[in-house]
């Protein structure tokens, strides 16, 4: 008799179930996986562009800007030119994957293996995730942040909260703490002391403001810069400290503020958290075929999506749309896998771990203790940079040509892999702008710095600085290396 | 520990969003459902659920961002097959801006428009943003309610044409339940008593005793019963009491239905280009119309010196020579109108397109039968195509407009003039004339 889970390929819920519980096994015996409990939702394509919309969260406030990102998709998509991804998952607990109710049965299996349990685990383990994200608040603090918004509009009138909206998410990219880690964030608790924080932010503001008149008013009482140090965490500074913004855009703020810090560490750990989840599916989908539990045809439909998710185009052909992470993050992960299991003499010389029998550990590790950046210096190996054919292309806006700076040769291994390293820090990590002072005393401008030294697009600088004026209520000016923008009150 | 949830019926949670989108980009959606008005095709215009494109700059989210297009750069590739450290690769014509700007943008769309899907309704809502038809006050007072025949229960008399077969059966057999039952009960007992009275006289004739005074029981029950067994046989299967019949009533109900005459020159002067903008016309007329009335008919006359009812298609592509008169169309139309559209059922709107040549013995004829059109209109369209001058008819048409605000005239020569046009015609200004 035949142990099949499924030989045709229809999903039912009855196989789903069924599925999901050898998955879980193998799961739990041969990878010693650690996650959160799971929750599947199917949905169906129309569904599918709407999690896509808002940035696949389940419940979110409404904007303009999700609307405008649906039309672009439904776009794409209804011309053919998108195919929609077949899974999505939420980092809460339980954690939520969305089946798409078009997939084979085959497809499902590889979206539970990859999706439930492999971001699932990721979720649960890895450093960033941990520090920076709460799996448990989540949920509940988008369905009050969405009450909280709805109930705004209805006060205020939508236009008004639209604006609010629109300046923060213009900085929200600068609204994370990046180097220490935010409070834990509960709805409940939230919702009760939130009338009560309007209040007293209200009167600390005043106090904060107020003039006191000294015998001798030519000279300030507290002539002490503003803030002590430059802060980095824009959204937060003007949440807490504008002159003039009512309670409630300060709450907007917050919340905008906490939902970029919840998505800070997904942008984080692209490559790795793609990376494990292939590798996660990969195990289990092979696990499941020798086992004797999924037939030769499942095995190989599921290489026929594994291989087109994990395909990486040449710089050159047109397909090309930058490093795949799906294919980066798997080569990787299967690479340390093989170090240990089959490691070369150039192995041993890279990798202090290479020969190590508990792979498991070293992947466990691996997948817990860094973010893209720190995870390629750490595990990029040459074999993976061979496999690709990475090469590194420097460009001199003087110069007529570009110059290959390195390639995968034993000289260049060291030199790409740090290349390629800041290469992710510089696009996963917004231009570092700075809160440098506020004239307390005087006009009350707010001056902002740019602290590192790559030039900003200066048009879209002049538009930010607009939308931060408009929540500020003063002046605000901005230094560039070389120049410096401000935008006025109307006189 | 897993749980498996059916989500498909939730449905889609973007209606909220749509709106906000919608909302902010309201000003530009108009200008472009109005350039679609003007020059595009008539059948995108009639189509419902227009996609309306919309340029993502307008829709653009500032944030600080980098701008690596004249800065130095290193940048990791997949793919060498040629390649040694230190070779160069000449940079494309023209900067190679393209391909590297995108990588500064957040949404990676660079200039692409955005297209937003409008719903039939929220299309014409646009369009016809801030328009009212004239006459609406008017009909608004109530003179658009007529009477109508609507079913209103059952009554015991009326025509035997709507008598209701099923309800008077129905009471015929509660009467006669109600008739029998008590009867029936009686002449039971009866029975019962005769077959005791029969059982006793037997025994009684076995014992030789006397049966006399029992036999006169017996003959006299029999009686009774008979009796009631004719007064049963005697209830009818069907009284008048039993007979009911269907009423109808007449009530009062608004008139949402709407005819429009389109009325148009065909003879040889009226050339591709005056139809289009005839049709152009009649079209957005329809569509405009169409969003006050639950139904628009639409009734196509076509004239020359003589006038006829035709299809659409023969209306728009009919080219027929000859030379010009008016007053058929507007007699014929006359005539349609008191045949099949009743001014008290229907609202009647007349919409004529011409170049405004006619014979000028014929304006005199026009005149007598557009005063005793007009009250009964709600609204005459007059338009006149692709004339370098006022024509006499147009003079006379004015003229007449004195009198009649349900007149209104226009001229239009080019495809850009008609939307314009219908804009004026209909907008929603306080007009002086109210006060």
């Amino acid at each position: 008799m035949s142990r099949f889970l499924f030989t045709d390929n229809d999903w039912t819920f009855a196989r789903i179930d069924a599925v999901t519980e050898e998955v879980a096994a193998i799961a739990a015996e041969e990878l010693q996986l650690d996650t959160y409990p799971n929750q599947l939702e199917i949905i169906s394509a129309e569904q599918m562009l709407d999690a896509y919309a808002s940035i696949g969260l389940p419940v979110y406030y409404a904007h303009w800007s999700f609307g405008k990102q649906r039309a672009i998709e439904s776009g794409q998509y209804r011309r053919g030119e998108m195919g929609l991804a077949y899974e999505l998952v939420i980092n809460s607990n339980p954690c939520i994957s969305y089946l798409m109710e078009e997939n084979t049965m085959t497809m499902q299996t590889l979206v539970i293996a990859h999706a439930a349990y492999g971001h699932n685990a990721f979720f649960k383990n890895n450093v960033f995730f941990r520090q920076w994200t709460d799996a448990e608040g989540i949920l509940d603090y988008l369905a009050f942040a969405q009450r909280y918004i709805a109930r705004c509009e209805e006060r205020y009138g939508i236009d008004t909260v639209t604006d609010v909206l629109d300046a923060a998410h213009a900085i929200s990219r600068n609204g994370v703490d990046r180097a220490r880690r935010p409070r834990q964030l509960s709805a409940r608790e939230e919702e009760q002391r939130r009338e009560e924080r309007e209040r007293y932010l209200q009167q600390q503001l005043l106090e904060i403001w107020r003039t006191l008149p000294p015998h001798d008013t030519s000279q300030p009482v507290d002539s002490a810069a503003f803030p002590p140090a430059p802060q980095e965490n824009l959204l937060y500074f003007i949440e807490k400290n504008a002159p003039h913004l009512e309670g409630w855009k300060r709450e907007i703020l917050r919340i905008v503020r906490k939902i970029a810090q919840y998505l800070y560490p997904q942008g984080q750990t692209k490559i790795m958290n793609e990376g494990f989840a292939c590798f996660v599916h990969y195990h289990i989908l092979h696990s499941l075929h020798a086992r004797g539990l999924i037939t030769d045809g499942t095995l190989l439909e599921f290489y026929a999506s594994h291989t087109a998710v994990t395909f990486q185009p040449d710089f050159d052909d047109p397909r090309y749309s930058g490093i795949n992470p799906y294919a980066l993050g798997f080569a990787v992960f299967q690479d340390i896998k093989r170090i240990c299991l089959a490691p070369t003499d150039e192995d041993r010389r890279w990798f202090s771990f290479a020969g190590d029998p508990d792979w498991r550990k070293q992947i466990h590790f691996a997948m817990r203790e860094f973010r893209d950046e720190s995870f390629v210096l750490q595990y990029l190996s040459p074999k993976v940079m061979r496999d690709l054919h990475l090469f590194a292309l420097s460009n001199d806006p003087d110069a007529t040509a570009y110059r290959v700076s390195a390639i995968h040769d034993d000289s260049g291994y060291q030199y790409l892999r740090q290349a390629f390293a800041r290469q992710i820090a510089e696009s996963t990590r917004p231009p570092d702008i700075q809160i440098v002072s506020v004239d307390r005393w005087g006009d009350r401008h707010l001056r902002l710095r740019q602290m590192d030294s790559q030039p900003l697009d200066q048009e879209e600088a002049q538009k930010t600085l607009h939308l931060i004026h408009a929540l500020w209520g003063y002046d605000v000016h901005l230094d560039m290396e070389e120049l410096s923008l401000s935008e006025s009150v109307a006189p | 520990m897993s749980m498996i949830i059916d989500r498909r019926s939730s449905g889609t949670r973007s209606t909220a969003n749509q709106d906000r989108l919608q909302r902010r980009v309201r000003a530009r959606l108009k200008v472009a459902v109005e350039k679609m008005a003007r020059s595009g095709s008539i059948e995108d215009l009639a189509n419902t659920d227009q996609p309306v494109s919309i340029p993502t700059r307008d829709l653009h989210e500032p944030s600080f961002h980098r701008d690596l297009s004249d800065t130095s750069w290193e940048r990791v590739l997949p793919g060498n097959k040629e390649y040694q450290r230190g070779d160069e690769i000449n940079k494309p014509e023209g900067g190679g801006r393209s391909g590297k700007s995108r990588e500064g943008s957040p949404d990676g769309l660079g200039d692409d428009e955005v297209a937003i899907v409008l719903s039939a309704d929220e299309f014409l809502d646009l369009l016809f943003d801030g328009l009212a038809l004239p006459n609406l006050r008017k009909t608004a007072q109530g003179d658009i309610q007529a009477d109508q025949w609507r079913r209103a229960g059952f009554i015991k008399d009326g025509s035997p044409s709507r008598m209701h077969v099923g309800r008077t059966m129905r009471a015929a057999r509660a009467r006669r339940l109600a008739l029998r039952a008590g009867k029936r009960r009686e002449l039971q007992d009866l029975l019962d008593a005769r077959n005791v009275l029969r059982e006793e006289i037997q025994g009684r004739l076995a014992q030789k005793q006397d049966v006399s005074v029992e036999q006169e029981r017996l003959s006299e029950l029999d009686h009774q019963i008979d009796a009631l067994e004719r007064k049963i046989k005697a209830i009818p299967f069907i009284d008048e009491a039993d007979l009911r019949f269907a009423h109808i009533d007449q009530q009062p109900h608004p008139i949402t239905n709407a005819v429009m005459f389109c009325v148009m020159d065909v003879s040889g002067s009226m050339g591709e280009k005056e139809k289009d903008l005839a049709k152009r016309f009649f079209l957005l007329l329809y569509l405009f119309l169409h969003r006050h009335y639950q139904a628009v008919q639409m009734v196509f006359i076509k004239h020359h010196s003589t006038a006829s009812e035709c299809t659409e298609q023969a209306f728009f592509g009919a080219r027929e020579g000859g030379g010009t008169l008016v007053s058929p169309a507007i007699i014929l139309s006359e005539e349609i109108m008191q045949q099949r559209f009743p001014p008290d059922r229907w609202n009647v709107y007349l919409a004529q397109v011409s170049d405004g040549d006619n014979y000028f013995a014929d304006n005199a004829v026009v005149e007598e039968h557009l005063l005793n059109l007009l009250p009964r209109l709600r609204n005459l369209f007059y338009l006149e195509v692709n004339r370098d001058s006022e024509s006499d008819l147009l003079r006379l048409y004015d003229a007449i407009a004195q009198d009649f605000p349900e007149l209104v005239t226009a001229r239009a020569s080019e495809r850009e003039d008609i939307y314009p046009m219908f804009r004026t015609l209909f907008a929603t200004e306080e007009t002086p004339s109210h006060v």
